[in-house]
């Protein structure tokens, strides 16, 4: 009798169907779920990127000042005022933003950082918005030209808690 | 010859798609992980750049101390380094002296990660102190700089002009700038620092989401009070004279220089005070009319007895700043006490005007005028001319000083906007001495009209009483 050894049968083909279709769901669905942890982590970066360039924004002012007068050493406040490298005073202070709290359903605020150049008057110029979105902001002073900036910062993509311990680089001025 | 029990399978297939699947997963998420690992390092850029910077300039200190700074690296030419690998990129660096400086030297650091560039800048100052060996450079000024200032060695340099400028405003603003500081430590809340500084006004929460514990705990929690040191006097300094001293302390000197400051201080409230008493007692007669006389005279007094204090004040005032300017360190800081002083002058002359002023609201449009008109007697108009003419004098004393004060710091540094504020007091000082002349003048006219009707109806009614009496 003649052997049939080539070819494949029915139930071969249907369990090989089956194995692939098998090894698909699970490989599909393992990726599906890779992939949105993976988004997910993406936007936190993103986040972070976007916070992160705010509060170098921050730190570059802070570091070009000569001095901290509040919060004075061991002290934590949430705003803080220093001078500057002109000997302007500065003040870092978070303001309700109304708007973003309505989107995001809680209570944010912006950080907002106005100078004073002695004219005597308000200008609007002289302030800044610096971040719309903060949750918390907290400034505790190590010395009189460093400081502890601590804060978390909210968006609709979740919450990412900036730290950092900036020194005041222009003591020349005031030693 | 074929052998007939080789089955054709799908093994090969099989392993060829699964390889396939395997090399297109791993690849994909590699790709994924290198964007989020590319973002990651971005976000970390800035902050490495810096420490590069700050390495490189570590570097520049220890070679200072290394050497003496007689011999140090950049002594007699720029010191220069270029694409120094470090932390995965690259920096260049340039030192030179400060121009025009001792002991004083410009560091840049050009530093380039990931193909995005820095610039840094540092002055730093050499303590050249045996004694102290620990702490012998400090950064004079340091600032962020673009990438395209990085100077070329033996090319002008506008960065360093820039750095000088700023420098300059730095030492101008010194004495403004301490003043403000101790203002601002003495305030608690935010919204009080802020109005300190003619920043606007910090919006309220509306309520509609409640803050965090947190938030209330550090919300509630005031700020440490700061302890009132009471000031040396100037017998005390450790440089004084000794008694009875030739030349007494300057007004402007480290320790010295903040009795001044409590002069100014002095001029603002007195010449405020000045105000306010004026405007309460000007108030009371608003109020009660006659009958708040009493009170109001009263005030005036006590706003005399304060307008000539704060006039004496200020005189006092600029003396001291002259002799400080003579005495000051540096043109810079001379320019400081000029501006600093000349801003409250102003600011003092500004209070006294607008309490002359106040005096005036009395004859707001045709109030005075009005006024006049309804006195009918010779006699009534007569002491009210009287009253007036003395305004007048007194207007006139008032004006003549606040133009010598003003006369007094014409050479002094002053801001545009003080300048105008001077300009625009002196003018509406001007323009009330003008109405009140205008109105003694009206004064005058009237009682010649009432003094001549008077008379004529005198002559009229003994005219009347002769004929009266001749008829009988």
């Amino acid at each position: 009798m003649r052997k049939l050894s080539s070819g494949t049968t029915l139930v071969e083909v249907l369990v090989v169907i089956g194995l692939i279709g098998l090894i698909g769901v699970a490989g599909m669905r393992f990726f599906t779920s890779v992939n949105t942890s993976q988004k997910a982590f993406s936007q936190q970066a993103i986040l972070q990127m976007e916070s992160r360039k705010a509060f170098d924004q921050i730190i570059d002012q802070i570091r070009e000042g000569t001095d901290v007068i509040r919060p004075v050493t061991g002290e934590t406040l949430h705003y803080m005022t220093f001078r500057d490298l002109i000997n302007q005073v500065n003040m870092l202070y978070l303001e309700p933003n109304k708007e973003e709290s309505n989107r995001l359903k809680q209570r944010v605020y912006r950080l907002i950082s106005y100078c004073n150049d002695f004219s005597g008057i308000y200008k609007k110029e002289n302030e800044k918005i610096l971040h719309n979105s903060i949750k918390q902001l907290r400034f505790t002073s190590l010395s009189p030209s460093s400081v502890q900036v601590n804060a978390t910062v909210v968006s609709d993509k979740g919450e990412y808690q900036f730290l950092a311990h900036v020194g005041l680089l222009n003591v020349g001025g005031i030693e | 010859m074929r052998p007939s029990n080789i089955r054709r399978g799908m093994a090969l297939p099989f392993t060829i798609v699964a390889m396939v699947v395997v090399i297109g997963f791993i690849m994909t998420m590699s790709r994924m992980n290198q964007g989020v690992k590319t973002q990651i390092f971005h976000t970390n850029n800035h902050q490495l750049s810096f420490l590069m910077a700050y390495s490189a300039l570590s570097r520049v200190c220890a070679k200072i101390h290394s050497f003496s700074w007689a011999s140090r690296p950049f002594a007699t030419a720029p010191y220069a380094e270029n694409k120094v690998a470090l932390q995965g990129g690259y920096y260049d660096l340039l030192v030179e002296n400060s121009k025009n400086r001792e002991f004083q030297a410009d560091v840049y650091v050009r530093t380039n990660l990931a193909g995005i560039a820095r610039m840094y800048f540092w002055r730093i100052r050499f303590n050249d102190d045996l004694l102290d060996v620990s702490n012998q450079i400090f950064v004079e000024a340091f600032l962020n700089g673009d990438p395209k200032d990085f100077p070329v060695a033996g090319k002008a340099n506008p960065f360093a002009k820039k750095v000088e400028d700023l420098l300059a405003q730095r030492a101008a603003n010194q004495k403004k700038s301490d003043l403000l500081a101790r203002e601002v430590l003495k305030l608690k809340k935010p919204n009080d620092i802020i109005k300190e500084l003619n920043g606007r006004p910090i919006e309220a929460p509306d309520g509609s989401f409640p803050p965090t514990p947190e938030d209330m705990a550090l919300a509630a929690k005031l700020p440490v009070s700061m302890p009132e040191m009471p000031l040396l006097p100037g017998s005390e300094k450790p440089d004084a004279a000794g008694p009875n001293p030739a030349k007494p302390p300057s007004a402007y000197d480290t320790m010295a220089g903040l009795d001044m400051d409590s002069k100014m201080k002095k001029v603002v409230s007195t010449s405020e005070s000045a105000f306010k008493y004026t405007d309460e007692g000007w108030k009371k007669m608003e109020e009660k009319g006659a009958a708040g006389f009493d009170e109001a005279y009263e005030l005036h007094k006590v706003a005399a007895a304060e307008r000539e204090k704060a006039y004496d004040e200020m005189s006092g005032l600029i003396k001291d700043a002259k002799s400080g300017i003579t005495d000051a360190p540096s043109s810079g800081a001379a320019a400081a006490i000029e501006e600093m002083v000349s801003q409250t002058i102003v600011a003092g002359v500004q209070n006294l005007g607008k309490a002359m002023s106040r005096g005036m609201d009395q004859f707001k449009d045709s109030a005075g005028q009005d006024y006049l008109g309804s006195i009918n007697t010779a006699e009534g108009v007569a002491q009210l001319t009287s009253d007036w003419e003395n305004a007048l004098n007194f207007m006139t004393a008032e004006v003549q000083r606040m133009t010598s004060l003003a006369n007094q710091i014409s050479s002094f540094k002053k801001d545009g906007k003080v300048e105008a504020a001077l300009q625009e007091t002196l003018q509406q000082a001007q323009d009330e001495l003008a109405k009140m002349t205008m109105l003694v003048e009206l004064a005058k006219k009237r009682l010649e009209e009432l003094i001549k009707k008077e008379e004529e109806e005198a002559d009229q009614q003994q005219q009347e009483q002769e004929d009266a009496g001749g008829g009988a």
